[in-house]
């Protein structure tokens, strides 16, 4: 006998009939919710602004949605990775009865025979096994092990979990009645039902096997017509984001007007930010809705480690919850609008989300919305009148900029006409003292390896990094535009800063203002001038730990120069568990460096003790603003230095 | 040439220093004095003032607009050259208020007081947020100059002189006083203090803020922390932050103790008038921002400021 | 009160945060430093639109200036709510009494306001004159130094915070109040609604003939702003009477 696919064997006659109905009546909800979905997120728009070609989108898709690469990072999320890679398969395998039953007998041809049948049988049996296994540990370790982020989050993965699981369950528990009361000949590829049938028979009947089928099915069809409605329905919405957002978080934040139009126009009436659930972007709504709750955000995010009142996971969820009625709700007057400062935009949530969402955008986004309408806390609204006032966040004198030629023997930017190099030198490097202190290691070190170049003066003023993090749009583009044209009409070439900041926001955000600017890091010239031994050996085996600074190795993906630089040095490094892609942000990010947040305890301090743990006597800084978190966290036990003191040989 | 001045201030030891101004204004200065009360005449007439007008109204003198009568029917009556006000808040409403009734220039906030050779009044008062010292000569009969507290001393108790009654009519009271509320020296914010000891990161340990304290309340003043000690170390809360990301204040004097004097500090404190830094680092940048710095141990030099305010 | 009319005077003077000495001559550097608005003043524009904001009507910016102001300063004045303002241009004077003349001129052409609303004094010239001689001119009541107003029923209430008392006081309006820093934090406008506010009137007039009577002679930094007085290799109590000693001098601690 050739093993074939018996269709609805031991059933009743008029199973096929009430099952098509069901069946349709499952995919038309299923189709409703999926229109629902789409209306909500309005996909046309998400899909156009989306970043990327479809090629790309679709790679994303294959990549992080149905391989799972950043889900299956963890232990949980490789189980899920199990269940999803077992729900496709069986969804094969539908698809193949489904072209078997339906399509080809009406023409008296078969698929589901022979050979293939047995194919068959083995993979349906294997991916049966797989949903019901990696299901049930999932569900035991939801149970045991994990804290879901609360109450909600747990509800909703035991149900979930729990059904899967019935149904699987329900699948194994009728393949093996069947088989045990009428064999096919496919046993020895249908080894886990047979294997359950071995002792059934004899002590089962058909009507047994009705009821059984009948609950498999429309629990089945439930699923399918729920799955759009209920926390299923990420297995829709998180792979169409995984499609639209690219996982990295970006260097840099969404432009949301240009003003440079804008002042074309004369019309000033836009409004910025989300102050209400409404004002989201279709691509924010896409992000919501991928949202899984997984809580794996909260684990890095330097607020919430800090006992900040922010978590990025609740900020999520709330203006999630606000998309369906209440999208016209103010959220300004909610605790949204005081948890946004708390962000620091170091994109550490964005890094691991597996939904590809960036909840730094959306931390952003209201405080755009807080600042349009003039809401800026006393510390806040001090800095930004600095910049307003004298082009700096510290309100110094625009005037001192000049003061670093002098201190550094190099011509500013309008007196050099043209130099190789422009060092871009921030506001920091002129007008903290601290700070200035880098400023001449690097200066000494370039000088020392015969590079020419150039120092800002008063020609420019403040990158606006910090301002448009706090969610001043305006006075951003304001800055950047005058930047610009300074940079222009001195024909800078290449620009070098020690400041990530400011190389984030003049390499990738000035491109948004039309800037086509050569921006490199301090560390990365070093390490380029280390290589080519033009760089002293100042270092005698210290044990050194490097802090990634976010906006250079999140933001933008530099991890090896500024290593190689201290190696090259003679620095012996040593890791901390949180670096690379998943430092620790120092706490003074997106902004926040200058004005308060409540915290429990700093993040800096976090870090320090993270150091301290390694053994490290130094730690290593790419960035200003680390620089001075660190230092004033640190105990005495520690050094905190700049790459380009350490290379420089300053102690 | 002889000179009239007129000296009036709402406290009667403002009015002694005033009299004590006027006195060194030139070597031939009539001063009168305006006393509210008999005591305050009585004091007065001791103090080196030639003649006391005894204020005599159907009510009290309460305010700047009574004293800025007050003052205009003295000015009718004495002709004086110039009339010192002492420049509290209500005495600058005061003196802005006789000197635009009278048509009259007046300067306020004056650290010093001179009749010049050509007959007008030299005056010398802080400008441009405090960093900076004007000088004006200010012409008319009378000027009317506001000085600051605290500038003179008060002259050594002399022979009692004429106490005469000026008779005002103060006409209706326009601003009625509901409830006075004294400020009370605990519930005194930060920015609104007078005096600031502010600690950073050479305390060794929160126990230490003890000798901290002692001092400030040597000196009347409100303790605040740097960044690392309120942010960093939570030895002190974070409302009593200076700095960027704390607060500005404007204290008249400010002791910066062991605080190194970084940026974002000093941008919360370069208003305080007198800044005093304790720093054992010679090079810590503090120093530059001070106007009187010790190179020294803050455990050394704190107690023995206390030691010695306390006498 | 149907849509009372709020004016107020604004001094946009040079920000002192940023001034520093000429190196050469020791007089501060004016050239180098930009203007603002005068930090009362900015909280006197906050007070009067919170008041429209509560009790409708207008307000109304009116400033005396010697020569034409910066726009971005006259753009944040309205950008934080002012409907429009008047400008007067006056003669340059070193006699706090000139602005008020002009300042009371251009009020008097405004109509009938029922507040006029100033900062208690200036950054550069912390005269405090400006508020009381208005009163004078206007002969209105005059409240000075408020840190906190309320209007109603033709009454003005506020709180006078002086040097050791806060006095609660009152008043009928139109009344004229000066107001210091505790009273508010001012809003700071954004780019767009500075560039907003650029749809809104601005006049100027010219002003009367100003006071005469006061001279500046010389304006100067005491050598640098601090004294950067060394007190080091002493023993730390020989230290601390010297500190004691200069502190006395300078009259912040009574000894």
């Amino acid at each position: 006998m050739i093993p074939a696919r018996e269709n609805f064997a031991l059933l009743p006659a008029w199973t096929p009939p009430l099952m098509y109905a069901l069946a349709l009546l499952a995919a038309a909800c299923f189709l409703a919710g999926c229109l629902r979905l789409a209306r909500r997120i309005d996909l046309r728009e998400a899909w156009r602004i989306a970043p990327g070609s479809s090629r790309e989108k679709m790679a994303r898709l294959l990549t992080y949605g149905l391989l799972q690469r950043r889900i299956a990072s963890r232990f949980n999320g490789l189980l899920h990775a199990a269940l999803v890679a077992g729900f496709v398969l069986l969804l094969l395998a539908t698809t193949l009865v489904f072209v078997d039953q339906d399509l080809l007998r009406p023409f008296g041809r078969r698929l589901l025979t022979g050979n293939i049948y047995a194919a068959f049988s083995l993979g349906a049996n294997a991916a049966g096994l797989l949903v019901v296994v990696a299901g049930g540990a999932l569900l035991a370790w939801v149970v045991a092990r994990e804290k879901p982020a609360d109450e909600r989050v747990r509800r909703n993965l035991t149900t979930t979990l729990g059904a899967l699981l019935v149904l699987g369950v329900t699948g194994f528990a009728l393949e093996a009645v069947r088989l045990a009361l009428r064999p096919t000949g496919a046993e020895p590829w249908r080894f886990a039902g047979a294997w359950l049938a071995d002792p059934l028979r004899g002590h089962v009947t058909a009507k047994l096997y009705t009821a059984l089928w009948w609950s498999h099915a429309v629990l089945a069809f439930g699923f399918i017509a729920a799955l759009p409605y209920t926390a299923l329905s990420h297995v829709l919405a998180t792979p169409l984001n995984i499609a639209l957002a690219p996982p990295e978080p970006a260097g840099a934040l969404s432009k949301p007007f240009d003003l440079a139009a804008l002042m074309a126009s004369g019309q000033f009436d836009v409004k910025p930010g989300i102050a209400r659930a409404a004002d989201l972007t279709a691509a924010d709504r896409a992000a919501l809705l991928a949202c899984t709750s997984c809580g794996r955000c909260e684990e890095v995010c330097p607020s919430a480690l800090s006992g900040a009142s922010l978590s990025p996971r609740i900020l999520v969820r709330e203006l999630r919850d606000r998309l369906n009625g209440r999208a016209q709700e103010d959220l300004l007057a909610t605790p949204l609008a005081s948890q946004a400062w708390a962000c620091n935009t170091c994109g550490g949530c964005a890094a691991v989300c597996p939904a590809h969402v960036r909840p730094y955008e959306l931390a952003v986004g209201i405080r755009r919305a807080l600042l349009a309408e003039g809401r800026a806390d006393g510390r806040q609204a001090q800095m930004l009148a600095g910049l307003e006032r004298a082009g700096n966040p510290y309100g110094m004198p625009a005037a001192d900029r000049e003061s670093l030629s002098d201190l550094l023997g190099a011509p500013t930017l309008a007196q050099a006409g043209q130099a190789e190099w422009l060092y871009w030198v921030g506001c920091a490097g002129v007008y903290d003292a601290r700070v200035r202190r880098v400023v001449e290691a690097t200066a000494g070190l370039l000088r020392r390896a015969g590079v020419k170049f150039a120092v800002t003066g008063a020609e420019v003023a403040c990158c606006g990094e910090a301002a448009r993090r706090m969610g001043e749009e305006g006075r951003f583009q304001m800055l950047a535009l005058d930047n610009l044209v300074a940079l222009e009409q001195y024909g800078v070439r290449r620009i070098v800063t020690h400041c990530p900041h400011c190389y984030n926001t003049l390499r990738n955000e000035y491109a948004q203002l039309g800037g086509r600017l050569d921006v490199v890091h301090h560390t990365e010239l070093l390490a380029e001038l280390a290589e080519q031994r033009k760089l002293p050996r100042s270092m005698d085996g210290e044990r050194v730990t490097l802090h990634d600074g976010c906006s250079l190795g999140r933001l933008n993906g530099i991890y090896e120069a500024p290593r190689w630089a201290l190696h090259s040095a003679g620095a012996r490094l040593v890791e901390m568990p949180r670096s690379r892609r998943t430092a620790l942000c120092c706490g003074g990010g997106g902004g926040a460096y200058w004005y308060d947040v409540e915290r429990s305890v700093p993040p800096a301090r976090l870090r320090v003790e993270e150091a301290v743990a390694m053994g490290a006597g130094i730690i290593a800084t790419e960035c200003p603003f680390c620089l001075k978190m660190l230092g004033d966290a640190a105990a005495e036990s520690v050094k905190v230095l700049d790459v380009a003191e350490l290379l420089a040989g300053v102690d | 040439m002889n000179f009239t001045v007129l000296t009036y201030a709402e406290r009667a030891d403002f009015t002694l220093e005033l009299i004590a101004a006027a006195s060194s204004m030139g070597s031939s200065v009539h001063v009168v004095a305006l006393a509210l009360d008999e005591a305050d005449a009585a004091k007065f007439s001791v103090g080196g003032a030639h003649v006391v007008l005894r204020v005599a109204a159907h009510r009290e003198v309460t305010g700047p607009a009574d004293a800025a009568a007050v003052l205009a029917a003295a000015v009718k009556q004495l002709q004086p050259n110039a009339v010192l006000i002492d420049s509290s808040r209500n005495g600058v409403e005061a003196a802005a208020r006789l000197a635009q009734r009278l048509g009259a220039p007046c300067a306020t906030g004056c650290l010093s007081v001179a009749f010049g050779s050509a007959g007008g009044v030299l005056i010398e008062r802080r400008c441009y947020g405090g960093g900076f010292v004007a000088r004006q000569a200010l012409s008319g009969s009378p000027v009317v100059i506001a000085v600051q507290p605290h500038r003179y001393e008060p002259l050594a108790i002399g022979k009692p002189c004429e106490v005469r009654e000026l008779v005002v009519d103060l006409g209706a009271q326009e601003v009625r006083t509901l409830s006075v509320r004294r400020v009370e020296h605990g519930s005194r914010q930060i920015e609104k203090a007078e005096a600031i000891v502010a600690v950073g990161r050479g305390l060794r340990g929160p126990e230490d803020l003890r000798m901290v304290q002692a001092l400030a309340g040597r000196l009347d003043a409100e303790v605040a922390g740097s960044r690392p000690v309120t942010d960093d170390l939570r030895w002190l809360p974070g409302d009593v932050k200076v700095g960027l990301s704390g607060h500005t204040v404007k204290p008249k004097l400010y002791v910066a103790c062991g605080i190194s004097g970084q940026i974002e500090h000093i941008v919360g404190m370069r208003a305080a008038r007198t800044v005093v830094a304790i720093n054992k680092d010679p090079a810590a940048p503090i120093h530059a921002e001070a106007d009187y710095s010790i190179v020294g141990d803050l455990y050394q030099v704190l107690p023995a400021l206390t030691a010695l305010l306390s006498r | 009160m149907p849509d009372p009319l709020f004016v107020v005077c604004f001094k946009m003077c040079v920000d002192v945060a940023v001034l520093r000495p000429h190196p050469d001559t020791g007089e501060p550097d004016l050239a180098r430093a930009p203007l603002r608005i005068s930090d009362f003043d900015e909280r006197a524009i906050e007070e009067a639109v919170r008041l429209r904001e509560k009790h409708g009507g207008r307000v109304v910016g009116v400033s005396a200036v010697t020569s034409d102001p910066p726009r971005e300063l006259l753009l944040k004045a309205l950008a934080m709510g002012l409907d429009a303002v008047r400008l007067v241009t006056i003669a340059p004077s070193d006699h706090p009494g000139s602005a008020a003349a002009a300042l009371a001129e251009a009020i008097h052409a405004l109509g009938e306001p029922a507040l006029i609303l100033c900062g208690e004094g200036s950054v550069d010239g912390y005269n405090g004159q400006t508020g009381p001689r208005l009163a004078e001119l206007l002969v209105m009541p005059c409240v000075t130094y408020a840190g906190r107003i309320e209007i109603g029923c033709g009454q003005l209430e506020a709180d006078r915070m002086l040097e050791d008392r806060a006095e609660a006081v009152t008043c009928a309006l139109p009344a004229v109040v000066t107001v210091g820093g505790e009273i508010n934090t001012p809003r700071l406008p954004s780019v767009l609604q500075l560039m907003a506010a650029g749809r809104k009137p601005v006049e100027t007039v010219c002003g009367v003939a100003t006071a005469t009577g006061v001279v500046t002679l010389d304006v100067t930094a005491p050598s640098t702003s601090r004294k950067r007085i060394r007190i080091d290799g002493a023993q730390p109590a020989e230290a601390a009477i010297s500190l004691l000693h200069y502190l006395a001098r300078d009259g912040e601690v009574a000894v």
